[in-house]
């Protein structure tokens, strides 16, 4: 053991630390955040990607939306989280501070299709009434055989045609996959922004499903990140190691 | 003597770590000097500002600050690239400090990087590229024209088949397949072979080879990363090296993302080329800066067709890498015990552990070896239960329902290990069935990372007084653990009731008065919960209603039904979708007769002498109890190691008399603060709390505890304690009786008259009156009638195979390996209520039959429980040999003919072993015949007389109780059935 060493190293740790809490603190207060998002985040989102994240583009009238909503004088988000499904199958970059996750089976009427992450403020919230913003990321083989990204987002452009106002479908592509998205507006009652995404890598191996809500500048960053990192990296159908 | 490789100071490694917490770039290094300069006064502000945030940080304050000890975040089951299925080195799995975690239990596979990868089989110092996509997905990077990518027989180069993989671009793309995994750099040189045969190659386009450190962007969007030789820790840093046919990618010097290019050599179209590189030359390329440390291995291995503004087109064969001169698994473990301390700080501790067995997995935590010797390697983890239990230390059986079932899981309840993985739905339902056999078995949350840490994962959080193993260890066995996802703010504070601030030892049942229908548990959750969360109790497996958190937390007393002997409690924070976010231990209630109202009991805390052996096989806590209502004395047996000192709590009205240990009493502490410090036997009663502190030192692994609230003297004979023979009786035979000569076939009917003789014994104690009243568990008669070995051997198993097979018929009984005599299995019967035996059919019926066993009663209800019975090869009964219920606890037999039962004086002490020998002799002609019993190797002559069982003879053995409607948990081992008497 390095002894004579953690003298030195803890008081550097402690300022660490408090660096740490105290910025990411304040970022997060600005943001309406809860206590729970104080924890140190893995900064590894490389520089190549949050480059892309930057280029990706939304309809402008999109952009203009959320820049003159309220929430976007809140200020932006302090940094990406990477995040994996449980068998480390998939992967996606999330804002820091949205620290409710959750990891599972991708279910349809009850029967797996694939592997699902999930992370908002507030998942329950993000879920029933769209007032805060989260992010849904699906991957399933078996969807894939079935659907084309199109057909996917058609069907789900169905399941909330009631509580939207769909807006439009933007064609996007990338080094790995080439995906659809529609936007919608006015969602909910908090008439909120949702983005669908669906994605295939060329070769259509597995098809991404990704839904965003959008209440923000903020959030709009978010969700090109999202799309600009979401990626199947290992073998969706797989169990524990 | 640790196997150090050279290294740099350390100071250069915490550097990084400074920065990280300041949200610089980890990959970038500050110079020693600038950290060296500054003044103390920083230093000093820094310490006040860490204490004035870390509460705030932690959610915990006020429990860290008034308990003991401190909640450490950890996961029990990491893999690193010593795992040949691992992209993350040592270095990478550091950064999980960044999110908190104390400590990771680095459990790198049986064999490390000789752990056969599930795809196909290869280890990764030999994979290989042949017929077939198994193991090599395939990909797409870039812009794509058109694709091709798909096997053919024609043409083909070896084998069955080929990979035709073509790229049309009207800028970049890549079509190709790769492999996850490729040797590390401490196997001797790397060579690749590969044929190719290629089509068409436009200019500008290419097909290639190429293999990664720290994963190829091309394949990951996002690189694991890896450590640098100088011990940067660079996660997103990748290092690409390529052997190309005309052109594919181009080189870069970008030190995060290189790029190294070289030319695999020359070709001849439309046939089948052939290439040998050496990776382990071009590493050597690499500038000093970039090179990574020599246990991170190679990953994303390509094969490739680009194709840049044309077209590429080729079949790939024959593709082999491999590792020329491959380290052992024992050299590869006892290397990384050298390093993999490398990052550890104060605060934050990565653990040489071990995960046991190419299938059946468990995990092994101490597992620092230094010598080839203390290698093991097992086919099936479960085997490595026992040996790392002996070894001191618990085992952890990994997640259930993959690599082994979730029937299996569950019959030999979790193979004996004191820790099992229940992050996922099918984990949680083996886990509740285990405890409701009342078996303990803490549960972990792990996220069984391979790929580097990540947020939102399963951990597991441990309440010890420091980071170090045999303390976590401790903690861990113990149950003062909770379990949540890596990112949950708050603190799971479950016990009895919010009297404590520290988490109950989960490990140790609560025990209650029988007649008491209710019992407190208290949960504090501090935060962390979000508003669709809800929280369950669970009460022996069955939810109540979900309860709201309030304003993010949750503090609840709940009173919880004990409607059978045994329940257990634990609970769940669950999200709005009903996935877990967090969880506690079970705490286990469990009845005691007679016990009076108002009195309750459990273990604290065991502290062993090495602070080691904290295993189901070494430290049990409380084996039996019992309340004698005659003279107010509380008995309690303990079974730990010797030396251990076991702190009890007792909630009781009244204080004490005395209290004794193994028959000598304790001296009364003067304060809470004397109890606590003491390191012997001691007491002290608060009688503002109501609540009675015991300290009990073992002198050897079973001590007896006897609380005395009435100072009036033991009787003579004291009860019957399960487990705690406080006054054993002696057979002292007056006479010597004739030993038995069994000869086969020939009815011993001279034993009659000898029979009668023994009977005439005198009993004397052992132990006179008084009170503290020495248990004795040794019987030591001065003749013991017992015969030679004789007769012919009709059937024997000491269940060494594993398994029942020998068995014609069984049911609730299996094969384990926690409670065994002799060998590494023994059968155990373990019920709530339900049948739990196994049958024996004998070759053919036999006038004399005898039945030799060990068996131990690990614990009993308040009813009989039959070790064996002798039944007609139709099944009929004829004699059934019991114990009574665990407040009496006296052998015996039931005549299953007439309905008559025999109980003798004999004490079967619980959770001791005991040999057990009944003959029973069949008169086929008359229906007279009689019984012999030896127990413990005494001849037990109220078990030895004349007993009409009919005419039908023994044809069947049963071992254990075909009856059902009560709990016991009874192990037996070394069985055996003769013509004569059974030796040892």
């Amino acid at each position: 053991m390095r002894k004579s060493n953690i003298l030195t190293f803890l008081p550097l740790l402690a300022l660490g630390l408090f660096v740490v809490v105290a910025l990411s603190g304040s970022r997060m207060a600005a943001l309406g955040a809860r206590p729970a998002e104080k924890v140190p985040q893995l900064a590894q989102e490389s520089p190549s990607l949050a480059a892309a994240a930057s280029k990706f583009q939304f309809p402008q009238e999109l952009v203009d939306r959320v820049t003159n909503m309220s929430e976007s004088a809140q200020g932006s988000y302090s940094g990406y989280m990477r995040l994996t499904d449980d068998f480390e199958a998939m992967t996606v970059f999330v804002p820091n501070e949205w620290q409710d996750i959750q990891t599972g089976d991708w279910l349809v009427q009850g029967k797996k299709v694939g592997n699902v992450i999930e992370a908002s403020s507030d998942l329950n919230r993000f879920k029933t009434s769209h007032d805060v913003p989260g992010v849904f990321v699906g991957a399933s083989r078996v969807l894939a055989a079935q659907y084309s990204g199109p057909a996917l987002l058609d069907l789900r452009r169905g399941e909330a045609a009631a509580g939207c106002e769909y807006r439009g479908q933007m064609h996007f592509t990338d080094a790995f996959y080439l995906g659809d998205y529609d936007y919608s507006m006015n969602c909910g009652a908090e008439k909120q922004n949702v983005i669908v995404a669906a994605a295939k890598p060329p070769n259509g191996d597995h098809v991404i499903l990704i839904q965003i809500v959008v209440k923000s500048k903020a959030d709009l960053d978010a969700a090109a990140h999202v799309l600009s990192t979401f990626q199947v990296i290992g073998d969706l159908d797989a169990g524990d190691h | 003597m640790k196997n150090r490789r050279l290294r740099q100071p350390f100071i250069s490694r915490t550097e990084y770590r400074v920065e990280e917490f300041c949200g610089k770039a980890y990959s970038s290094t500050v110079g020693e000097s600038r950290w060296r300069a500054r003044p103390m006064l920083l230093i000093t502000v820094a310490m006040l500002m860490l204490l004035a945030f870390l509460p705030l940080k932690n959610g915990i304050g006020t429990v860290s600050a008034e308990a003991a000890g401190q909640w450490y975040k950890t996961d029990t089951h990491v893999h690193s690239s010593v795992s040949s299925d691992g992209y993350a080195d040592i270095g990478i799995n550091s950064l999980g400090q960044s999110l908190g975690y104390n400590a990771l239990f680095l459990t790198d596979h049986n064999g490390g990087s000789n752990y056969p990868a599930r795809s196909t089989g290869a280890t990764v110092n030999h994979v290989t590229f042949e017929d077939s996509y198994m193991g090599w997905p395939a990909g797409t990077y870039g812009t794509i024209g058109s694709t091709t990518n798909a096997l053919t027989s024609n043409p083909h180069h070896t084998g069955n088949n080929s990979v035709h993989m073509a790229t049309t671009s009207s800028s970049y793309g890549e079509t190709f397949v790769y492999t996850q995994r490729g040797p590390n750099y401490r196997n001797g040189d790397i060579i690749i072979k590969v044929s190719i045969y290629p089509v068409r190659i436009d200019p500008g386009s290419g097909l290639d080879v190429s293999v990664s450190i720290g994963e190829d962007p091309t394949v990951v969007r996002n690189p694991t990363g890896y450590t640098t030789q100088a011990g940067v820790v660079s996660p997103g840093k990748s290092t690409v090296l390529i052997w190309q046919l005309g052109t594919t990618r181009s080189p870069s010097s970008d030190p995060n993302a290189r790029v190294l290019t070289y030319p695999l050599g020359s070709y001849t179209l439309n046939t089948w080329n052939n290439y040998t590189i050496n990776v382990t030359n071009a590493l050597n390329d690499i500038p000093l800066a970039d090179r990574p440390m020599d246990y991170t291995g190679l990953s994303r291995l390509k094969m490739t067709a680009a194709g840049n503004n044309g077209t590429a087109d080729a079949y790939f064969d024959t593709y082999s890498i491999d590792a020329l001169t491959p380290e052992t698994p024992q050299s590869e473990y006892i290397y990384r015990t050298g390093v993999i301390d490398d990052f550890n700080t104060s605060n934050f501790v990565i653990v040489p552990s071990y995960e046991m067995g190419k299938s059946k997995h468990t995990n092994r935590f101490d597992f620092g070896i230094v010598q080839a010797s203390q290698y093991v390697s097992y086919t099936n983890g479960s085997d490595g239960i026992l040996p790392t239990e002996q070894g001191g230390y618990p085992a952890q059986l990994n997640h259930p329902g993959f690599t082994i079932t979730d029937a299996e899981t569950v019959s030999t309840q979790a193979h004996g290990a004191d820790i099992m993985e229940v992050r996922d739905p099918n984990h949680i339902v083996d886990w509740d069935a285990i405890l409701q056999q009342g078996v303990q078995v803490i549960g972990s949350w792990s996220a069984d990372l391979h790929d580097g840490m990540a947020v939102g994962k399963p951990a597991t959080y441990i309440y010890a007084p420091s980071l170090g193993l045999d303390d976590l260890m401790h903690s861990l066995y113990e149950g003062r653990v909770y379990n949540a996802l890596n990112n949950f703010s708050g603190r799971l504070i479950f016990n009895l009731s919010t009297a404590s601030v520290e988490p109950f030892a989960a490990r140790y049942p609560v025990f209650v008065p029988a007649s008491q229908s209710t019992a407190n548990a208290h949960l504090q959750i501090t935060t962390g919960l979000f508003s669709g969360d809800r929280v369950y109790w669970l009460v022996n497996g069955t939810a109540l209603p979900g309860e709201p958190p309030s304003g993010g937390g949750y503090n609840v007393t709940k009173s919880i039904s004990l409607s059978s002997s045994t329940t257990y409690v634990r609970v769940e924070a669950n999200t709005s979708s009903g996935t877990r976010r967090a969880m506690t231990q079970a705490i286990f209630f469990v009845k005691v007769p007679s016990l009076p109202a108002g009195m309750s009991y459990y273990v604290d805390r065991v502290t062993t002498s090495d602070n080691k052996d904290y295993t189901k096989l070494k430290t049990k806590g409380i084996t039996a109890s019992s309340w004698n209502a005659t003279n107010s004395l509380l008995s309690v047996t303990l079974t730990d190691p010797a030396n251990a000192l076991v702190s009890l709590r007792v909630t009781t009205p009244s204080s004490p008399v005395s209290v004794a240990v193994d028959g000598t009493n304790s001296p009364q502490a003067a304060s809470l603060a004397a109890f606590q410090a003491a390191t012997n036997s001691t007491w002290f009663f608060d009688s503002g709390a109501a609540l009675l502190y015991v300290k009990a030192l073992h002198a050897t692994s079973v001590a007896d505890v006897v609380v005395n609230f009435s100072g009036a003297p033991l009787p003579t004979a004291t009860p019957t304690t399960a487990g705690a023979p406080t006054n054993t009786l002696t057979n002292t035979p007056t006479s010597t009786p004739v030993v038995a000569t069994s000869t086969p076939g020939i009815p011993m009917n001279t034993r009659t008259a000898t029979l009668t003789a023994t009977q005439t014994s005198t009993r004397t104690p052992t132990n006179p009156p008084g009170p503290t009243n020495t248990p004795t568990v040794t019987s030591t008669p001065t003749d013991t009638p017992t015969p030679p070995p004789g007769g012919s051997p009709l059937f024997s198993d000491g269940f060494e195979s594993g398994n029942l097979s020998l068995w014609s018929q069984t049911s609730q009984m299996v094969v384990q390996q926690q409670e065994i005599f002799t060998g590494l299995y023994a059968a155990r019967g373990t019920t709530t209520g339900a049948a739990a035996y196994a049958m024996k059919q004998l070759p053919s019926p036999q006038t004399d039959v005898f039945y030799r066993m060990r068996f131990k009663i690990v614990s009993q209800g308040a009813n009989w429980a039959y070790v064996e019975r002798f039944r007609t090869a139709g099944g009929t009964p004829l004699i059934g040999v019991y114990v009574t219920q665990s407040t009496v606890g006296k052998l015996g037999y039931r005549n299953d003919v007439t309905g008559a039962s025999t109980t003798s004086s004999i004490t079967v002490t619980r959770g001791a072993w005991h040999d057990l020998q009944v003959h029973l002799h069949v008169d086929t002609a008359t229906g007279t015949g009689f019984t012999e019993t030896w127990f413990d190797g005494n001849f037990v002559p109220a078990l030895s007389k004349s007993e009409g069982v009919g005419t039908t003879a023994t044809g069947k053995l049963q071992l254990g109780d075909a009856g059902g409607g009560y709990a016991r948990d009874i192990a037996f081992d070394d069985i055996a059935a003769a013509t004569g008497f059974v030796g040892p």
